[in-house]
Protein backbone atom coordinates (compact mmCIF):
# COMPACT_ATOMS: atom_id res chain seq x y z
CA UNK A 1 0.00 0.00 0.00
CA UNK A 2 1.41 3.29 -0.78
CA UNK A 3 2.44 6.38 1.38
CA UNK A 4 -0.49 8.49 -0.02
CA UNK A 5 -3.25 5.79 0.38
CA UNK A 6 -2.31 5.49 3.49
CA UNK A 7 -2.42 9.05 4.40
CA UNK A 8 -5.99 8.86 3.00
CA UNK A 9 -6.77 5.95 4.83
CA UNK A 10 -6.12 7.62 8.09
CA UNK A 11 -7.07 11.04 7.08
CA UNK A 12 -10.74 9.55 6.06
CA UNK A 13 -10.46 7.95 9.75
CA UNK A 14 -9.51 10.34 11.29
CA UNK A 15 -12.39 12.92 9.76
CA UNK A 16 -15.07 10.00 11.20
CA UNK A 17 -13.71 9.61 14.30
CA UNK A 18 -14.21 13.78 14.36
CA UNK A 19 -17.77 13.35 13.30
CA UNK A 20 -18.97 10.50 15.20
CA UNK A 21 -17.46 12.35 18.20
CA UNK A 22 -19.73 15.82 17.37
CA UNK A 23 -22.54 13.89 16.76
CA UNK A 24 -22.22 12.08 19.96
CA UNK A 25 -21.47 15.50 21.80
CA UNK A 26 -24.59 16.57 20.47
CA UNK A 27 -27.03 14.66 21.30
CA UNK A 28 -25.55 14.02 24.89
CA UNK A 29 -25.10 17.40 25.75
CA UNK A 30 -27.42 19.91 23.51
CA UNK A 31 -30.41 17.73 22.06
CA UNK A 32 -33.13 18.31 23.64
CA UNK A 33 -35.71 15.23 24.58
CA UNK A 34 -38.09 15.13 21.46
CA UNK A 35 -39.85 12.51 23.25
CA UNK A 36 -42.93 13.95 25.22
CA UNK A 37 -42.29 14.00 28.88
CA UNK A 38 -44.89 13.43 31.48
CA UNK A 39 -46.00 14.84 34.02
CA UNK A 40 -46.09 13.71 37.56
CA UNK A 41 -49.70 12.45 39.26
CA UNK A 42 -50.82 14.52 41.61
CA UNK A 43 -53.96 15.00 43.44
CA UNK A 44 -56.23 17.80 42.79
CA UNK A 45 -57.72 19.92 45.37
CA UNK A 46 -60.57 21.71 45.56
CA UNK A 47 -60.16 25.36 46.69
CA UNK A 48 -63.72 26.28 46.37
CA UNK A 49 -67.35 24.95 45.81
CA UNK A 50 -69.73 28.04 44.29
CA UNK A 51 -73.69 27.99 44.00
CA UNK A 52 -74.79 29.22 41.23
CA UNK A 53 -77.47 30.03 38.69
CA UNK A 54 -76.59 30.63 34.93
CA UNK A 55 -78.53 29.75 32.12
CA UNK A 56 -75.91 30.39 28.74
CA UNK A 57 -77.99 30.76 25.50
CA UNK A 58 -75.62 31.59 23.08
CA UNK A 59 -71.82 29.93 22.51
CA UNK A 60 -69.41 31.59 20.18
CA UNK A 61 -66.34 29.92 19.44
CA UNK A 62 -63.54 31.55 17.86
CA UNK A 63 -59.58 31.43 16.98
CA UNK A 64 -57.26 33.87 17.20
CA UNK A 65 -53.39 34.53 16.55
CA UNK A 66 -51.08 36.23 18.17
CA UNK A 67 -47.40 37.23 17.24
CA UNK A 68 -45.04 39.27 18.63
CA UNK A 69 -41.43 39.98 17.15
CA UNK A 70 -38.71 41.78 18.39
CA UNK A 71 -35.85 42.56 15.34
CA UNK A 72 -32.14 43.36 15.76
CA UNK A 73 -31.21 46.60 16.32
CA UNK A 74 -28.65 48.40 13.94
CA UNK A 75 -27.82 47.55 10.42
CA UNK A 76 -27.14 44.28 8.89
CA UNK A 77 -23.29 43.93 7.80
CA UNK A 78 -23.75 41.43 5.10
CA UNK A 79 -19.66 41.06 4.86
CA UNK A 80 -20.02 40.09 8.72
CA UNK A 81 -20.73 35.99 9.26
CA UNK A 82 -21.69 36.85 12.60
CA UNK A 83 -25.16 39.06 10.94
CA UNK A 84 -25.49 35.91 8.62
CA UNK A 85 -28.48 34.98 10.74
CA UNK A 86 -30.06 38.00 10.84
CA UNK A 87 -30.71 37.45 6.97
CA UNK A 88 -31.74 34.11 7.62
CA UNK A 89 -33.88 35.02 10.11
CA UNK A 90 -35.52 38.55 8.47
CA UNK A 91 -33.09 40.02 11.02
CA UNK A 92 -35.94 38.96 13.44
CA UNK A 93 -34.60 38.00 16.72
CA UNK A 94 -37.33 36.62 19.02
CA UNK A 95 -40.79 35.83 17.92
CA UNK A 96 -43.64 33.79 19.53
CA UNK A 97 -46.78 32.88 17.91
CA UNK A 98 -49.98 31.74 19.61
CA UNK A 99 -53.07 30.37 18.34
CA UNK A 100 -55.88 29.84 20.72
CA UNK A 101 -59.15 29.06 20.37
CA UNK A 102 -61.44 29.89 22.45
CA UNK A 103 -65.08 30.06 23.60
CA UNK A 104 -67.70 32.99 24.60
CA UNK A 105 -70.72 32.22 26.67
CA UNK A 106 -74.14 34.66 26.68
CA UNK A 107 -76.54 34.19 28.79
CA UNK A 108 -78.48 35.09 31.94
CA UNK A 109 -77.39 35.08 35.62
CA UNK A 110 -79.93 34.35 38.08
CA UNK A 111 -77.76 33.44 40.75
CA UNK A 112 -78.98 35.77 43.56
CA UNK A 113 -82.26 34.82 42.47
CA UNK A 114 -82.86 37.94 40.21
CA UNK A 115 -85.66 37.11 38.54
CA UNK A 116 -89.85 37.95 39.23
CA UNK A 117 -92.69 35.58 38.21
CA UNK A 118 -95.89 37.92 38.90
CA UNK A 119 -98.84 35.52 38.40
CA UNK A 120 -102.28 37.53 37.41
CA UNK A 121 -105.72 35.79 36.13
CA UNK A 122 -104.74 34.01 33.22
CA UNK A 123 -101.45 35.93 32.80
CA UNK A 124 -98.08 35.04 33.72
CA UNK A 125 -95.08 37.28 33.50
CA UNK A 126 -91.47 36.55 33.98
CA UNK A 127 -89.20 39.44 34.25
CA UNK A 128 -85.83 38.28 33.70
CA UNK A 129 -82.06 40.13 33.89
CA UNK A 130 -80.99 41.62 30.64
CA UNK A 131 -78.77 38.81 29.12
CA UNK A 132 -74.91 39.26 29.42
CA UNK A 133 -71.32 37.59 28.39
CA UNK A 134 -71.08 34.62 31.12
CA UNK A 135 -67.82 33.20 30.45
CA UNK A 136 -64.81 33.36 28.35
CA UNK A 137 -63.26 30.23 28.14
CA UNK A 138 -59.57 29.80 27.16
CA UNK A 139 -57.49 26.20 27.96
CA UNK A 140 -54.39 24.74 27.24
CA UNK A 141 -55.65 22.47 25.08
CA UNK A 142 -56.75 24.99 22.69
CA UNK A 143 -53.33 26.93 22.83
CA UNK A 144 -51.02 26.14 19.65
CA UNK A 145 -47.39 27.56 20.39
CA UNK A 146 -47.50 27.88 17.03
CA UNK A 147 -43.74 29.47 16.90
CA UNK A 148 -41.47 29.96 19.28
CA UNK A 149 -37.38 31.66 18.91
CA UNK A 150 -35.16 32.84 21.22
CA UNK A 151 -36.13 32.30 24.57
CA UNK A 152 -39.63 34.26 26.30
CA UNK A 153 -40.66 34.25 29.81
CA UNK A 154 -44.01 32.64 31.09
CA UNK A 155 -44.89 36.55 31.99
CA UNK A 156 -44.44 37.23 28.23
CA UNK A 157 -47.26 34.42 26.91
CA UNK A 158 -49.82 35.30 29.80
CA UNK A 159 -49.28 38.96 27.69
CA UNK A 160 -50.23 37.28 24.55
CA UNK A 161 -52.97 34.60 26.36
CA UNK A 162 -54.80 37.93 27.91
CA UNK A 163 -54.69 39.88 24.67
CA UNK A 164 -56.30 36.72 23.11
CA UNK A 165 -58.63 36.62 25.80
CA UNK A 166 -59.48 40.03 24.78
CA UNK A 167 -59.40 39.92 21.75
CA UNK A 168 -62.01 37.05 22.00
CA UNK A 169 -64.78 38.81 23.54
CA UNK A 170 -64.16 42.18 21.25
CA UNK A 171 -65.13 39.86 18.32
CA UNK A 172 -67.64 38.55 20.21
CA UNK A 173 -69.35 42.02 21.19
CA UNK A 174 -69.01 43.08 17.61
CA UNK A 175 -72.01 40.54 16.64
CA UNK A 176 -74.55 41.83 19.11
CA UNK A 177 -74.96 38.44 20.92
CA UNK A 178 -77.38 39.69 23.18
CA UNK A 179 -80.41 39.69 20.80
CA UNK A 180 -79.77 36.07 19.56
CA UNK A 181 -78.99 35.20 23.93
CA UNK A 182 -82.55 37.08 24.67
CA UNK A 183 -84.51 35.13 22.13
CA UNK A 184 -82.74 31.14 23.15
CA UNK A 185 -84.21 32.01 26.73
CA UNK A 186 -87.60 33.07 25.99
CA UNK A 187 -87.70 29.76 23.77
CA UNK A 188 -85.99 27.65 26.70
CA UNK A 189 -88.51 29.16 28.81
CA UNK A 190 -91.19 28.42 27.07
CA UNK A 191 -90.39 25.27 27.46
CA UNK A 192 -89.51 24.80 30.68
CA UNK A 193 -93.58 26.70 31.84
CA UNK A 194 -95.78 24.52 30.24
CA UNK A 195 -98.56 26.21 31.03
CA UNK A 196 -101.94 27.44 29.49
CA UNK A 197 -101.78 30.76 30.59
CA UNK A 198 -100.54 33.69 28.58
CA UNK A 199 -96.96 33.79 29.18
CA UNK A 200 -95.46 37.01 28.81
CA UNK A 201 -90.80 37.25 29.32
CA UNK A 202 -89.49 40.62 29.72
CA UNK A 203 -85.90 41.59 30.08
CA UNK A 204 -84.88 44.13 32.58
CA UNK A 205 -83.77 46.59 30.17
CA UNK A 206 -87.03 46.48 27.88
CA UNK A 207 -88.77 48.79 30.19
CA UNK B 1 -15.03 41.70 -7.81
CA UNK B 2 -15.85 38.03 -6.95
CA UNK B 3 -15.51 38.27 -3.04
CA UNK B 4 -18.41 40.73 -3.43
CA UNK B 5 -19.85 38.18 -5.96
CA UNK B 6 -20.08 35.30 -3.63
CA UNK B 7 -21.55 37.80 -0.91
CA UNK B 8 -24.67 38.73 -2.83
CA UNK B 9 -24.78 35.38 -4.07
CA UNK B 10 -25.12 34.14 -0.23
CA UNK B 11 -26.77 36.98 0.85
CA UNK B 12 -29.47 36.13 -1.58
CA UNK B 13 -29.44 31.92 -0.32
CA UNK B 14 -29.71 33.12 3.04
CA UNK B 15 -32.64 35.96 2.68
CA UNK B 16 -34.45 33.09 0.05
CA UNK B 17 -34.20 30.30 2.88
CA UNK B 18 -35.63 31.97 5.59
CA UNK B 19 -36.86 29.92 8.15
CA UNK B 20 -39.68 32.56 9.49
CA UNK B 21 -43.11 30.87 8.70
CA UNK B 22 -46.41 32.42 7.43
CA UNK B 23 -48.97 33.19 10.08
CA UNK B 24 -52.00 31.60 9.86
CA UNK B 25 -54.67 34.04 9.37
CA UNK B 26 -58.10 32.64 10.78
CA UNK B 27 -61.43 33.99 10.15
CA UNK B 28 -63.60 31.04 11.09
CA UNK B 29 -66.52 31.24 14.04
CA UNK B 30 -69.29 29.26 14.93
CA UNK B 31 -71.80 30.56 16.98
CA UNK B 32 -74.55 28.01 18.40
CA UNK B 33 -77.78 28.20 20.01
CA UNK B 34 -77.56 26.39 23.61
CA UNK B 35 -79.66 26.17 26.46
CA UNK B 36 -77.02 25.16 29.78
CA UNK B 37 -78.47 25.71 32.95
CA UNK B 38 -75.45 25.59 35.55
CA UNK B 39 -76.20 25.26 39.22
CA UNK B 40 -72.56 24.62 40.31
CA UNK B 41 -68.86 26.49 40.23
CA UNK B 42 -65.62 24.64 41.70
CA UNK B 43 -62.70 25.94 41.43
CA UNK B 44 -59.72 23.20 41.58
CA UNK B 45 -55.94 23.61 42.11
CA UNK B 46 -53.48 21.11 41.26
CA UNK B 47 -49.40 21.35 41.04
CA UNK B 48 -47.64 20.13 37.65
CA UNK B 49 -44.61 18.02 38.76
CA UNK B 50 -42.29 17.41 35.62
CA UNK B 51 -38.36 16.08 36.52
CA UNK B 52 -36.32 15.54 33.36
CA UNK B 53 -33.53 13.52 35.39
CA UNK B 54 -30.13 12.36 35.20
CA UNK B 55 -29.60 9.75 33.23
CA UNK B 56 -28.85 6.36 35.47
CA UNK B 57 -25.81 4.85 33.40
CA UNK B 58 -26.29 1.90 35.63
CA UNK B 59 -29.51 1.49 33.45
CA UNK B 60 -27.98 2.16 30.74
CA UNK B 61 -27.54 -0.50 27.66
CA UNK B 62 -25.84 0.42 24.52
CA UNK B 63 -27.76 -2.61 23.12
CA UNK B 64 -31.63 -1.48 23.88
CA UNK B 65 -30.80 1.49 21.20
CA UNK B 66 -31.55 1.51 18.11
CA UNK B 67 -30.03 4.06 15.34
CA UNK B 68 -32.91 6.36 14.88
CA UNK B 69 -33.40 6.76 18.47
CA UNK B 70 -31.77 9.35 18.93
CA UNK B 71 -34.09 10.77 21.73
CA UNK B 72 -32.86 8.14 23.75
CA UNK B 73 -29.29 8.55 24.34
CA UNK B 74 -28.45 10.35 27.81
CA UNK B 75 -27.91 13.84 28.72
CA UNK B 76 -25.98 15.60 31.03
CA UNK B 77 -27.79 17.78 33.44
CA UNK B 78 -31.41 17.53 35.16
CA UNK B 79 -34.35 19.98 34.32
CA UNK B 80 -37.03 20.17 37.03
CA UNK B 81 -40.38 22.41 36.58
CA UNK B 82 -43.23 22.96 38.72
CA UNK B 83 -46.50 24.98 38.12
CA UNK B 84 -49.60 25.99 39.95
CA UNK B 85 -52.51 26.26 38.25
CA UNK B 86 -56.30 26.65 38.65
CA UNK B 87 -59.47 25.49 36.87
CA UNK B 88 -62.76 27.14 36.96
CA UNK B 89 -65.37 23.73 36.68
CA UNK B 90 -69.54 24.38 36.03
CA UNK B 91 -71.37 21.89 35.42
CA UNK B 92 -75.18 21.56 35.33
CA UNK B 93 -77.81 20.10 33.07
CA UNK B 94 -78.62 21.12 29.62
CA UNK B 95 -82.36 22.10 29.21
CA UNK B 96 -82.35 21.41 25.13
CA UNK B 97 -82.00 18.00 26.09
CA UNK B 98 -85.05 17.35 28.29
CA UNK B 99 -87.78 15.63 25.77
CA UNK B 100 -91.27 16.17 24.97
CA UNK B 101 -93.53 15.11 27.27
CA UNK B 102 -91.10 15.61 30.02
CA UNK B 103 -93.10 18.58 31.66
CA UNK B 104 -96.33 16.96 32.53
CA UNK B 105 -98.81 19.35 34.55
CA UNK B 106 -101.77 18.05 36.70
CA UNK B 107 -103.61 20.89 38.68
CA UNK B 108 -101.18 22.28 41.07
CA UNK B 109 -98.78 19.46 40.35
CA UNK B 110 -95.97 19.68 37.81
CA UNK B 111 -93.55 16.63 37.07
CA UNK B 112 -90.18 17.13 35.01
CA UNK B 113 -87.70 14.25 34.19
CA UNK B 114 -84.08 15.91 33.82
CA UNK B 115 -81.44 14.60 31.60
CA UNK B 116 -78.63 13.94 33.54
CA UNK B 117 -75.90 16.09 35.50
CA UNK B 118 -73.06 17.05 32.84
CA UNK B 119 -69.88 19.38 33.00
CA UNK B 120 -71.34 22.81 31.31
CA UNK B 121 -67.56 24.58 30.87
CA UNK B 122 -64.14 24.25 31.89
CA UNK B 123 -61.70 26.87 31.88
CA UNK B 124 -58.00 27.44 32.94
CA UNK B 125 -57.48 31.20 33.09
CA UNK B 126 -53.77 32.07 32.11
CA UNK B 127 -53.39 34.57 35.48
CA UNK B 128 -53.83 31.33 37.44
CA UNK B 129 -51.21 29.87 35.85
CA UNK B 130 -47.87 30.22 37.87
CA UNK B 131 -44.22 28.54 37.52
CA UNK B 132 -43.24 27.77 41.65
CA UNK B 133 -40.07 26.34 40.97
CA UNK B 134 -37.57 25.85 37.48
CA UNK B 135 -34.03 23.93 37.82
CA UNK B 136 -31.88 23.44 35.08
CA UNK B 137 -28.17 21.94 35.90
CA UNK B 138 -25.40 20.68 33.32
CA UNK B 139 -25.67 21.08 29.63
CA UNK B 140 -29.28 20.89 29.86
CA UNK B 141 -31.64 23.20 27.77
CA UNK B 142 -34.52 25.43 29.23
CA UNK B 143 -37.85 24.46 29.21
CA UNK B 144 -39.46 26.15 26.76
CA UNK B 145 -43.02 27.98 26.55
CA UNK B 146 -44.11 25.29 24.04
CA UNK B 147 -42.95 22.26 26.30
CA UNK B 148 -44.61 24.71 29.02
CA UNK B 149 -48.13 24.78 27.44
CA UNK B 150 -48.07 20.47 26.57
CA UNK B 151 -47.39 19.95 30.31
CA UNK B 152 -50.10 22.25 30.88
CA UNK B 153 -52.17 20.16 28.33
CA UNK B 154 -51.44 17.32 30.43
CA UNK B 155 -52.11 18.78 33.55
CA UNK B 156 -55.90 19.91 32.17
CA UNK B 157 -56.46 16.17 30.84
CA UNK B 158 -55.09 15.14 34.95
CA UNK B 159 -57.76 17.50 36.22
CA UNK B 160 -60.58 16.77 33.98
CA UNK B 161 -60.21 12.76 34.54
CA UNK B 162 -59.92 13.33 38.19
CA UNK B 163 -62.91 15.50 38.30
CA UNK B 164 -65.09 12.55 37.75
CA UNK B 165 -64.62 11.14 41.25
CA UNK B 166 -65.68 14.06 42.69
CA UNK B 167 -69.26 15.02 43.67
CA UNK B 168 -69.95 18.18 41.14
CA UNK B 169 -72.07 16.29 39.39
CA UNK B 170 -74.18 15.50 42.37
CA UNK B 171 -73.92 18.45 43.49
CA UNK B 172 -75.14 19.98 39.98
CA UNK B 173 -78.06 17.65 40.43
CA UNK B 174 -79.47 18.80 43.70
CA UNK B 175 -79.14 22.11 42.41
CA UNK B 176 -80.87 22.55 40.06
CA UNK B 177 -83.76 20.47 41.71
CA UNK B 178 -83.39 23.29 44.35
CA UNK B 179 -83.63 26.15 41.23
CA UNK B 180 -86.37 24.60 39.79
CA UNK B 181 -88.51 23.38 42.50
CA UNK B 182 -87.94 27.23 43.70
CA UNK B 183 -88.88 28.63 40.27
CA UNK B 184 -91.91 26.49 40.15
CA UNK B 185 -93.12 27.27 43.14
CA UNK B 186 -92.85 30.73 42.58
CA UNK B 187 -94.70 29.87 39.04
CA UNK B 188 -98.39 28.98 41.81
CA UNK B 189 -97.17 25.15 41.97
CA UNK B 190 -97.91 23.46 45.54
CA UNK B 191 -95.82 20.36 44.51
CA UNK B 192 -92.76 19.98 42.21
CA UNK B 193 -91.41 15.87 41.20
CA UNK B 194 -88.45 16.14 39.49
CA UNK B 195 -86.43 13.03 38.70
CA UNK B 196 -83.09 12.19 36.51
CA UNK B 197 -82.59 10.09 33.00
CA UNK B 198 -80.09 7.70 34.24
CA UNK B 199 -76.95 8.17 32.11
CA UNK B 200 -76.38 5.24 30.41
CA UNK B 201 -71.92 4.05 30.51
Amino acid sequence: MSNDLKRLLKSLIAIAVIVLAGWLIYHFVFNRNKDSLKIEDTPIHIESIRTIAEISTVSYKDEVVFDTLEYYKGATNIFDPRDWDRLYNDNIKRRLTLIIKGEIKFGLKLTEGNFTIKSNGDTVRLILPSPELLDVIITPSKTEVFHEKGKWSDRAKRQLEIQAKFKLQENAEKLKLEKRAKENAERMFHKLINTDKHLIIEFEQDE
Amino acid sequence: MKQFLFYILLFSVLASCSNEPDIPVTELYEIRDIGQLSTVEYTIGKIIILEDSDFEWKDFEWTDIEWTDFDKLPKIGERKLLISCKAKVKAGIDLTKIKEGAIKVSGNTIEITLPPAEITSFSMDPNSVRTEMENISGFRDEFTQKEKTEFLQQGEEAIKNDMADSEILDDARSNVEMFLEDFYKQLGFKQVIISHTIEKK
